[in-house]
């Protein structure tokens, strides 16, 4: 951190996240220095909280109003939304139209224990349905039927239109969702729906399905429907709340939104529901950052907070999405960066099976409140954090850099009571069985969830971030292989440090369901035969046709878009993908195409190789099927524009040797017995010092916990470069 | 540190390090299978399993989307070794082995798994299989669930466990062999690759983790596993009250014609922690696709127990050491020959078989004080398998399952049934999207949504199920089918004095001019609209309809899914939720009137006032019409005798009789019953000052009097009814009803199948218990409990 009095007129990026408990704010300066500040959120006004925590950061002896006058972009990353759906609270009064005789639709549902986990979904006694956000007698019916190739089997009959409209005025709704069977392959009703709806009342908002998301399956499309008018009003509120009260403060600029698929969009045109669980895809677009200031290809971060291990992944062909993510109890069809989330983090309990009497941590944790039992606010149950602590890991009195002192006596107590005497082991023989378990808990997570994708950790960095990540890092990457571990310097503050680096980013998807059937393939290598075709006269035209009209959408699309950010597509990133199957087969693969439209056969033959490939890569040549054809389910582009990069601070170099950082010695216990361990002062390493393990480096918001066979080499950024010896 | 384990000591933290990499092996296994696979049901249904077994069969961890194979493939593996599979046959690196026999494992023809031996350094240390639901087997009609169906030779091609891949090599021979057998070769070939790509990447990683433990480690560790999930279930068990509990369950499907079957069950709760599950009365076998083989019944009791006794457990086959099954009557609809048909079993007989375990399993958990858990019946599953050329020109088979799947749930203590979307097997039961399914195969959903008064009514009524009207759109070369039961008769049974779920019905309506109808702004809503605004043939039907033809216009009406049953006594069901139900379209005025004793006034709000005083006349009418429960077994004692009951209900009773040593007991007791008790005391007599020692039903309770005396009394006006074991339904008052007075119209069952047999507190006239079964059938009596036994009667 750096002296205050210097940050005058510096070039800076705000970002402010409001979380559920917090507002956390962070304040970047083009030399890569930052201040971070925090308030608590209050409910009902956010835009309160919104500044304070700004404030906060600049602490009394900065001038607001000079900041944001020299602020480049203020971001802004929020939960209110989020938070509306998941407590029914807040919402604005939502009709619906929709195809008669599919009134129960959304109310039916289509995956009951959606947002349960395991063990709450089995138990179905108990696993209810979720009220729904629209209740029944504010969805209506209207006479119109598409079919599954976008032809009109019935057309529309407008006075049921008009009569559905007219009920639902006569209930005050807000707004009405529009949503209609396949009107994303053929929107000629739900655009005259939407007609009819604006001549009766002007003042009433409208969305259609297939504005919002034009794709297939009508339950997550209907959602995204609903939770677009649901949440927008209160979101469009707030927002202009807070952009009147930036600019009377001097900001110049467009107040930009987080958005669930890693990247922001100004406040103006920002579609609500792509703010939804944006909170932890900071963390993210820092992994992203930080794989941009390396050069690395592939990497992925790991953010262990009080109650959650969080992975996410940025390998080169682009971080993977959620198609069909879930908000609260909802599957909505507005995609996100996938996060894999357990609940493993520091306030994780641990506990003794009664049954079978085997120790397990989590996922039940104590949270921020009553928190660890060394926090001394009310904690009964043993947490990790306690373990650290009477593991001599965690100084308890250097906790958050000495401003809260831990009681380790009682720690020490709880571990013994709860654990150590039933398994009738010795206390810290206790604790470091409990970091091992959630060690090893992250550790599995972490390997299935890259085994799931075909990820090869040779090939990938791993950054550590979030409270936890760093003292913890070294046991959840054992045995992995990774690259390297990164311990990044804001690594408390990773995720909105990193959402301070983002940049504008707008997604689009469509649904074509073109088929591409009979086409010749190898039976030995289950490849399709490309040689054979020469001329696009030789594929089914309907199906190219319907790819290339997408493709004309989404740009055009992709084009306003730009220019309302006030730029021209060609000075945006542009990535193009597909969603994809063998003919047959239910669920599409993700595959990245280095172009769109399809303008000769040798485009062709490329979209089908990139499908091969990827393919192969992710379930192997046992299960090739060119037996179905090839079907092209939805076609996406992403536009993206970086607008800003902050430059990390280099420090200065220092020899190999860290004894310069060194402050003090304790003891620590390794591998079942106390070791006489050195421990640092992150903030006096040097560039080139190379701690071995057994060692512990404190920072004020952190510890990082080297263990025997491990050593952490300090890079020129300041980085922490975890290996084995 | 180290935990003892018999031989070998384990490091505990090892060991739950372990048992997370474990799970999540078998889980990544299942999504590859899940998302490679054409299934519906598998993909969308995921209707799909993948484990990991020891040598000896045991399944170590299990991933499942659905829960029905969780015990399945262990059959499998023993069958191996009962045919000398190593020795015979051989067993080698890179084998695969493929089984659809439902006699040997699995629940049906078109379950078919994959057993893959897993090698360490050239040793065999176990099994990884998985197994998934291909729709098409090429049986007498597509989709091999087939109503036509009448022995196991209709069911599709059988596989009994072959050698599908010798030492890595894919026998494409026998591949071949297999996909000249189906109707849909590309659908059988896209899962048969599913599956062996989910089982080369469980093996792969096993081989992994065994790489990092070490493979005593993993021996130890893997037994210890086992033990834990016994341990686990055990300890659940005992916090039920040891005892004998009983409930029945009825259907009426069978094949292309209906015929009634039953099946009583008896959950013993031992002492030990243990539960026993056994069938003393089932019906016979039959030349029928609705006959399961013991695999499917198995399965069955173990998925129903993990869904509300230990949902929190540990899914392996140490379970199967705590939860055992008692006798299941050979030659039974439940325990067939490997002559008979199966392909209804999963969801039809065995679905219907978790009905009656769940009523007796709710009964255990109440009375041991557990009400929040207690779930009454929810219903089976009907279904429309279809195939033919689709829209695309495709070949296609599947069965459709946006209509299948959104059944209600049984009523709950102090809520009602969850709507449109349990099914017990699934606990992720996922509704398709009307746009899946109408991109698959030719057809447009006209209509899908709830059908209003479908679930069972009672003071928490049962969940609704849903309608359909679908056409077919968009190619005229495919065949439809519908399979299904709960016409005639409740598929399920009401609990403490609710109803079950509303009829089930399927009608065609053949050469409609709906396209016209539709163009024209004519919107048919329901079965009547279809009748009244289209022109056509209609052909009203049984929910089993056997394979049709059909052209774009043609459509078909059901009621898919059925709703649940209710709990408690419909007078005392809350107003305002009759009216919230009414709002969504979950009831109608006119049916809650008919059950619930609620008045409206002239703006459709409801009129307390009226509503209390007409619920109490009800409860007076029950005091005036019902007979005391003796008296009752009398006259139907000697209707029995004298033929004196519809046919079908005589003819079934006769059945039951002749094949059921326990149901012929059943009859010869209440026969000794009349004699014995030939005066019939009917006075009324309270308990004073009684302490309650057990609350057994919402309505009564176990009481101890002044005098330390016994008894069974109402819990809202303390008549006595009877000593703790005798069966208090004979001391109720008994009033038989047309099904129909209560569910009217298409709602209502066939009253020469079954009656509404309900049973009223002498005191108050608190419906205590409803019975749904045939004429002349007899009571039944639902607890036993040894702590009481030895009491004076």
């Amino acid at each position: 951190m750096a002296v205050l009095s210097n940050f005058h007129g510096k070039r800076c990026v705000i970002f402010t996240d409001t979380g559920g408990t917090f507002t956390d704010a962070i304040v970047v300066f083009e030399d890569g220095t930052f201040l971070t500040g925090k308030s608590s959120t209050t409910y009902g006004r956010l835009e309160i909280s919104f500044f304070e925590s700004i404030k906060d950061a600049l602490s009394s002896q900065v001038n607001l109003e000079k900041v944001l006058s020299s602020a480049e972009i203020v971001g802004y990353g929020t939960t209110h939304g989020t938070n509306i759906i998941v407590s029914g609270v807040g919402g604005a009064k939502v009709g619906v139209i929709t195809t008669k005789g599919h009134e129960d639709r959304t109310i039916i549902g289509r995956l009951r224990a959606a947002g349960l986990d395991r063990r709450e979904g089995m138990h179905i006694v108990r696993a209810d349905k979720p009220e729904p956000l629209v209740p029944r007698r504010l969805i209506r019916g209207v006479i119109e039927r598409l079919d599954c190739k976008g032809n009109v089997v019935v057309p529309l009959d407008e006075d049921s239109v008009r009569h559905a409209v007219r009920d639902l005025l006569k209930e005050n709704v807000d707004g009405i969702a529009v949503c209609l069977l396949w009107s994303f392959l053929n929107p000629i009703h739900e655009l005259r729906v939407k007609e009819i709806i604006q001549e009766m009342a002007s003042d009433v908002s409208v969305v259609t399905s297939h504005e919002v998301t034009p794709v297939f399956r009508e339950y997550p499309r209907f959602i995204s429907t609903i939770v677009d008018l649901y949440i927008g009003a209160a979101l469009r509120e707030l927002f202009e709340k807070i952009k009147g009260k930036l600019s009377d403060q001097g900001y110049k600029h467009p107040l930009q939104i987080l958005q669930a698929s890693g990247g922001l969009s100004r406040a103006e045109v920002v579609r609500p529901g792509t703010t939804l669980h944006s909170g932890p895809v900071g963390g993210l677009i820092g992994v992203e950052f930080i794989k941009r200031l390396y050069g690395y290809e592939n990497a992925l971060g790991t953010d262990v907070g009080g109650t959650s291990f969080d992975i996410c992944f940025s390998p080169k062909e682009g971080s993977p999405l959620l198609r069909e993510p879930i908000v609260g109890r909802f599957e909505i069809a507005t995609p996100m960066r996938e996060i894999v989330t357990i609940g493993s983090g520091g306030g994780s309990i641990a506990w003794i099976e009664p049954a079978t009497g085997v120790l397990k941590v989590g996922p039940q944790s104590a949270g921020s409140e009553p928190g660890p039992v060394c926090y001394d606010t009310g904690g009964t149950e043993p947490t990790v954090t306690d373990a650290d602590v009477v593991l001599g890991r965690i100084d308890p009195n250097y906790f958050l850099g000495g401003k809260m002192k831990l009681n380790k006596k009682k720690a020490w107590k709880a571990i013994e009571e709860k654990i150590a005497n039933p398994l009738e082991i010795d206390v810290p023989e206790a604790a470091e069985s409990i970091c091992k378990i959630i060690d090893g808990t992250m550790n599995a997570t972490l390997q299935t969830s890259m085994n799931m994708k075909g990820y090869d950790p040779t090939s990938f960095i791993c950054v550590a971030y979030g409270g936890a990540g760093p003292t913890h890092c070294a046991g959840y990457t054992e045995g992995i292989g990774f690259r390297s571990v990164i311990i990044p310097p804001q690594a408390a503050v990773f995720s909105a440090f990193g959402a301070s680096t983002a940049g504008l980013l707008h997604r689009y998807e469509a649904s074509c369901m073109a088929m591409f059937m009979e086409m010749d393939y190898d039976e030995v290598t289950g490849k399709f035969q490309l040689e054979n075709l020469t001329s696009l006269s030789q594929l089914p035209s309907e199906a190219l046709d319907r790819i290339n009209s997408i493709w004309e959408r989404l740009e055009e699309r992709a084009k306003d878009d730009a220019s309302a950010e006030g730029f021209s597509l060609e000075d945006m990133n542009r990535n193009y993908e597909m969603l994809a199957r063998y003919g047959g087969q239910l669920w599409e693969l993700r595959v990245p195409l280095k172009s769109g439209k399809i303008n000769s056969i040798e485009d062709f033959k490329q979209m089908v190789r990139a499908f091969e490939l990827k393919y192969l890569e992710v379930y192997g040549e046992h299960a090739m099927f060119p037996a179905g054809g090839l079907e092209v389910v939805s076609l996406s582009l992403e536009i993206r524009k970086q607008l800003w990069e902050p430059r990390i601070p280099k420090i200065d170099k220092g020899e190999r040797d860290p004894s310069k950082a060194l402050k003090s010695e304790r003891d620590v216990y390794f591998n079942e017995k106390w070791i006489n361990t050195r421990v640092y002062e992150r903030s006096a390493l040097k560039a080139g010092n190379i701690v071995e393990g057994p060692a512990i480096i404190e920072a004020k918001d952190t510890t990082i916990v080297i263990p025997l066979d491990r050593k952490v080499r300090v890079d020129d950024y300041g980085m922490l470069i975890m290996s084995d010896k | 540190m180290s935990m003892s384990n018999n031989k070998l000591e384990i490091d505990p933290v090892k060991y739950e390090i372990f048992t997370h990499r474990l799970e999540a092996i078998v889980e990544e296994g299942k999504e590859v299978t899940r998302y490679l696979s054409g299934s519906t049901i598998t993909r969308e249904a995921g209707e799909v399993q993948v484990a990991y077994y020891d040598p000896s069969g045991e399944g170590v961890a299990i991933a499942c989307g659905i829960l029905m194979h969780i015990m399945n493939v262990t059959r499998a593996i023993r069958y191996m070794k009962d045919q000398r599979y190593e020795e015979d046959i051989g067993i080698y690196e890179g084998d695969q082995f493929i089984n659809n026999d439902a006699y040997i494992a699995g629940m049906h023809v078109p379950d078919f798994s994959i057993v893959a031996p897993v090698y360490y350094k050239g040793e065999l240390i176990g099994y990884v299989a998985s197994i998934s639901h291909t729709p098409e087997v090429g049986a007498i009609e597509p989709g091999g669930m087939c109503p036509s169906a009448k022995e196991a030779y209709h069911d599709g091609i059988h596989v009994p466990l072959i050698k599908l891949i010798e030492k890595g090599k894919m026998r494409r021979d026998l591949l071949n062999m297999l996909l000249r057998n189906v109707r849909d070769p590309r659908g059988m070939e896209l899962d048969i690759r599913a599956r062996i790509a989910g089982n080369e990447r469980v093996k792969t990683r096993i081989k992994e983790l065994i790489d990092e433990v070490g493979l005593d480690f993993f021996k130890a560790a893997s037994m210890k596993y086992l033990e834990d999930s016994e341990n686990f279930a055990r300890k659940r068990i005992q916090e039920l009250r040891p005892g004998i509990y009983r409930a029945q369950a009825f259907t009426d499907s069978f094949g292309e014609e209906l015929k009634p079957a039953v099946i009583m069950v008896e959950m013993e709760v031992t002492n030990e922690g243990e539960i026993v599950v056994s069938t003393p009365v089932v019906s016979p076998q039959g030349r029928c696709f609705d006959n399961a083989y013991l695999p499917a019944v198995e399965a069955t009791v173990f998925y129903t127990m993990l869904v509300t006794l230990l949902p929190d457990g540990i899914w392996n086959t140490g379970l199967s050491r705590v939860i055992k099954l008692g006798e299941i009557p050979w030659k039974s609809r439940l325990n067939a020959d490997p002559s008979c048909s199966v392909g209804y079993a999963t969801v039809g007989i065995s679905s219907v078989f978790c009905n009656a375990l769940l009523d007796a399993l709710s009964r255990a958990l109440y009375s041991s004080g557990k009400k929040e858990e207690v779930l009454a019946p929810a219903t089976i599953v009907n279904d429309t398998p279809i195939g033919g050329i689709n829209q695309w020109g495709r070949q296609f088979g599947s069965i459709l399952t946006s209509g299948a799947l959104a059944s209600g749930g049984g009523g709950r203590i102090g809520k009602d049934g969850i709507d449109s979307s349990v099914n017990m097997w699934n606990p992720w039961t996922y509704i398709s999207d009307a746009e899946g399914e109408e991109n698959l195969a030719p057809i447009i959903h006209v209509v899908r949504k709830h059908r209003p008064d479908s679930g069972g009514p009672g003071r928490w009524r049962g969940g609704v199920g849903v309608e359909h009207i679908t056409m077919i759109h968009g190619s005229d070369i495919v065949q439809v089918m519908h399979f299904g039961g709960g016409h005639k008769i409740p598929v399920n049974q009401g609990m403490f004095g609710g109803y079950p779920g509303a009829s089930s019905y399927f009608d065609w309506m053949l050469g409609t001019d709906v396209y016209k109808k539709l163009r024209q702004g004519m919107f048919p809503e329901s079965a009547k609209d279809v009748m009244e605004i289209l022109k056509g043939e209609y052909i009203p039907g049984p929910p089993n309809a056997p394979a049709r033809h059909l052209k774009p216009g043609d459509l078909w009406i059901s009621t898919s899914c059925g709703g649940g049953a209710g709990i408690g006594d419909p007078m005392e069901r809350d107003p305002i939720a009759i009216l919230r139900d009414i709002e969504n379209g979950t009831a109608t005025r006119e049916v809650a009137e008919r059950q619930y004793g609620v008045v409206f006034d002239a703006s459709g709000n409801i009129d307390f006032e009226k509503t209390e005083q007409l619920r109490n006349q009800i409860k007076k009418d029950r005091l005036e019409r019902g007979i005391f429960g003796l008296e009752y077994i009398k006259t139907m004692v000697d209707k029995r005798e004298r033929g004196d009951l519809p046919k079908i209900a005589l003819d079934f009773i006769k059945e039951t009789e002749e094949f059921s040593p326990a149901f012929k007991e059943l009859l010869e007791a209440e026969k000794r019953l009349v004699v014995e008790n030939n005066v019939i005391e009917t006075g009324i007599k309270k308990v004073s000052e009684g302490k309650t020692i057990m609350e057994l039903t919402p309505y009564l309770n176990i009481v101890e009097d002044s005098k330390g005396e016994i008894w069974i009394a109402c819990s809202k006006c303390d008549t006595i009814y009877c000593e703790p074991n005798e069966n208090y339904k004979y001391y109720a008052l008994v009033r038989e009803r047309d099904p129909a007075e209560v569910q009217p119209g298409r709602l209502a069952f066939d009253k020469n199948w079954v009656v509404y047999r309900e049973f009223y507190c002498p005191g108050c006239g608190t419906q205590i218990e409803v019975e749904a079964v045939p004429p002349g059938w007899p009571i039944l009596s639902n607890y036993q409990f040894k702590e009481f036994e030895g009491s004076k009667k």
